[in-house]
């Protein structure tokens, strides 16, 4: 403890340092902090050379204080779980950016991870892929039902004179050009992204 | 065919059992757009599909008709319909119409002879419709039977056949002739009865359906009628009296005050309002100076008119420092002073319901009745249905606390309302100022010739405010000008220039009498159109008595006009 004395800093310090950094970037992705992750294993790796050292004084019986030996492991763990949280929080926000943006990432996020975080995301993506193949006959998109559905029926607004069109219960609606519709939302999603109806709220 | 009780099991019912698509047919003014909005949310508290369809004209009825001929549909017509006959539409064979409009008197054929149309009324209102008797109208052909017996029989018994016959169509002719007299008789004068949102708020009951937003609905429904002059003022007063009751002390702060928060919950209150338009949103001097009651008074548009203002408010004991700067920014003990006294002065009884949300400032359903008008009849240059979405916008965000949605009706009350006002205003007292309105035998006729927006021409509020208004004016100018009725012309200008609207108002004598508000000018208008087709004529508005003519056969069309003032 005696070069910490002189900085007056803890122990702990850069640790504190990566989880702050995620949580003072709530919005955007930082670049992945190299440079702090090797200094905390290093923390790691010199008060653990220090224990061992410690111990394996008291096993040869020569004069040793063991006093510092558990605030050490304390501060081992600590660090540690720090780093952890770290790389959690990264992977979550990967794991949102991959139902935000779908299977490409934008360039600003993907300059901020490294290769094991980018390699993630590729896992990530495939299993999903995966699942949702999986999911049903067809598959499902997941991607296209995010928010829970409040309503059965959503209102549209037809934007062309699209003509007949058939819905699941089997009643015919005719959509002309500026009418609007209350339709079962399961059956209007597909001519929304075609752009043949409009929501209204 | 009429429906006069149980809408639920008659009308919702069947509505929601049967598998036939839906097809909300609706007229785009106030009342249809607040029974519209109370209607949906019915349907979508039962997950039933429907299609809005919005029209303005007869010709988009009919071609609503002619595309759908062979699907099978349950159509609701709202605001329009009743006053035609639905028959010649061809309504498919599976198919049901259901009308509920203001506009009176029905159609006798959709009344009798039509079994796939249903006209929903209260029953309260069947003795004001006067209805004719079947038999009266309606000819049952079940005599043709008796034709083939002809040949047979003496010299004598043919003879006596021949008689029959003859007496027969003796009988058939005076029965024609009294038909054409009944039909007449009923025809006579249109008019229009309690708004339909009013019916639906009941229905709405009758379901345990009804929220606070349902009842603002209606209230604003009944204003816009009120305020477009369809029903008068003792009618406006029965309807809330009568029918609104109920509702009325449901969602006061009084009963809201026990389940907790009062502050961010909508209440709606009844309560006396001035009858001047949108004071809250303007200075009380604008405010009165476009006002009838006080144009009138003080004869504004000559020249003493200013003086004669500042006099008046002078003898009220208002300052013009309080007139003259925002109603809004006034302190609230001058604001309940200054309403107090202008009160007494105009001496009405017009109560309205206010809503009040949060710490929204409270708003009058009048005012928001017409920035709704004003805001679905303007500007045509949009798509009715973009119309009628801000006008649904502008309706909801009177109850909805959100800032956008606020300034958004806010702006529509201060730019449109305040226009139409001062146009309004402006083409009276042109009018009067000028000498426009000559008197032409049995009525007065005003022709328009400042150029006025299209926009405003073809609005139903501006026109049958500002008619009223100008009759007004011009009778107080010198005694004796209230027992003749002024039709007013406008010149439409742009792709439509060469064509002018005309209508007209009954005589302030015949107001006063009648609580309907019956008006004959669209029967007038019909009758020339009858006796003479050569005169071009677009009659195509819900409202019989705003028409199109030609410019060239304006002549001709006043001179007949007299007559079937004349013959009347």
């Amino acid at each position: 403890m005696n070069s910490n004395d002189q900085s007056r800093g803890g122990v702990a310090d850069k640790a504190l340092q990566l989880v702050l950094e995620m949580k003072r970037n709530p919005d955007m992705m930082p670049p992945y902090n190299t440079d702090l992750m090797r200094q905390c294993q290093q923390k790691i790796d010199e008060l653990f050379q220090k224990n061992a050292a410690e111990v394996q004084k008291i096993s040869a019986g020569l004069p040793h204080d063991p006093t510092l030996l558990h605030p050490r492991l304390g501060a081992m763990i600590h660090i540690r779980r720090c780093m952890l949280a770290y790389i959690n929080e990264r992977k979550n926000r990967i794991r949102s950016y991959r139902w935000r943006y779908g299977g490409a990432l934008p360039v600003s996020v993907r300059n901020a991870l490294c290769d094991a975080e980018i390699q993630f995301f590729n896992e990530y993506s495939g299993t999903l892929a995966r699942f949702q193949q999986g999911l049903g006959e067809g598959g499902v998109n997941l991607l296209l039902h995010t928010a829970p559905p409040k309503t059965l029926f959503v209102q549209v607004r037809s934007l062309e004179d699209f003509g007949e069109f058939e819905t699941m219960d089997g009643n015919l609606v005719q959509l002309t050009k500026d009418s609007l519709h209350s339709l079962p939302r399961q059956d209007c999603e597909m001519l929304i992204r075609q752009g043949v109806l409009e929501l209204v709220h | 065919m009429i429906l006069e009780d149980n809408f639920r099991q008659d009308f919702y019912n069947k509505i929601k059992k049967d598998d036939k698509s839906l097809v909300l047919i609706v007229s785009v003014d106030s009342d249809a757009l607040c029974t519209t909005m109370i209607l949906t949310h019915l349907l979508k508290c039962d997950d039933i599909p429907f299609t809005i369809l919005t029209v303005e004209k007869w010709s988009e009825v009919e071609k609503i008709f002619e595309t759908k001929r062979e699907l099978r549909c349950n159509y609701i017509l709202i605001n329009c319909g009743a006053t035609r006959s639905l028959s010649r539409l061809q309504i498919s064979p599976d198919s049901t119409a259901y009308v509920l409009d203001s506009h009176r008197p029905f159609h006798i054929e959709n009344v009798y002879a039509n079994e796939k149309v249903h006209l929903l009324v209260n029953n309260s209102e069947m003795s004001e419709l006067q209805l004719p008797d079947v038999e009266k109208v309606i000819q049952e052909d079940s005599d043709d039977d008796e034709d083939n017996e002809e040949n047979r029989g003496s010299y004598e018994q043919q003879m006596e056949n021949i008689r029959r016959k003859a007496i027969k169509r003796e009988e058939m002719q005076a029965w024609e002739r009294q038909r054409q007299r009944t039909l007449w008789k009923y025809y006579e004068s249109t008019w229009f009865s309690t708004p339909s949102c009013v019916t639906l708020l009941e229905l709405a009951a009758e379901m345990n359906r009804v929220s606070a937003e349902i009842m603002w609905y209606t209230a604003v429904g009944l204003n816009s009628a009120m305020v477009d002059k369809l029903i008068s003022i003792e009618m406006y007063t029965q309807i809330c009296v009568d029918r609104m009751r109920p509702f009325v002390h449901r969602f006061l702060p009084k009963n809201i005050i026990n389940q907790g928060k009062v502050d961010d919950l909508l209440h709606i209150t009844f309560g006396r309002e001035l009858p001047l338009a949108i004071y809250s949103h303007w200075d009380l001097y604008n405010s009165m100076w476009h006002n009838e009651y006080f144009s009138i008074k003080t004869k504004n548009w000559t020249q003493k008119g200013d003086t004669n203002i500042r006099h008046l408010l002078t003898q009220l004991g208002v300052t013009l420092h309080e007139t003259t700067q925002k109603f809004e920014s006034l302190s609230t003990e001058q604001r309940i002073h200054v309403v107090d006294l202008l009160e007494k002065e105009m001496d009405s009884a017009f109560a309205t319901f206010f809503a009040t949300l949060g710490y929204s400032g409270k708003l009058s359903a009048c005012d928001v009745a017409r920035a709704v008008t004003v805001r679905l009849e303007m500007p045509r240059s949009e798509t009715l249905m973009d119309r009628y979405r801000a006008g649904q916008a502008i309706l909801r965000s009177s109850i909805t606390g959100e800032r956008q949605e606020r300034t958004n009706l806010t702006h529509t009350i201060s730019s449109n309302c305040q226009r139409t006002l001062q146009v309004s205003w402006k083409s009276v007292s042109a009018a009067i100022n000028m000498s426009e309105i000559i008197a032409n035998g049995p009525y007065y006729l005003f022709s328009c010739t400042t150029s006025i927006d299209e926009d405003m021409i073809d609005s139903r509020h501006f026109l049958y405010n500002t008619t009223g208004f100008m009759l007004r004016a011009f009778a107080s100018m010198r005694k004796g000008r209230t027992s003749k009725p002024l039709i007013a012309m406008f010149p439409l200008t742009g792709e439509s220039a060469g064509w002018l609207v005309v209508t007209g108002v009954m005589p302030i004598a015949t107001i006063y009498e009648d609580s309907l508000l019956k008006t004959c000018i669209g029967r007038a208008f019909e009758r020339v159109k009858k006796t003479n087709s050569s005169i071009r004529i677009i009659d195509d508005s819900f409202n019989p008595d705003i028409i199109r003519l030609k410019s060239e056969d304006r002549t001709r069309f006043i001179d007949l006009l007299r007559h079937a003032f004349e013959g009347d």
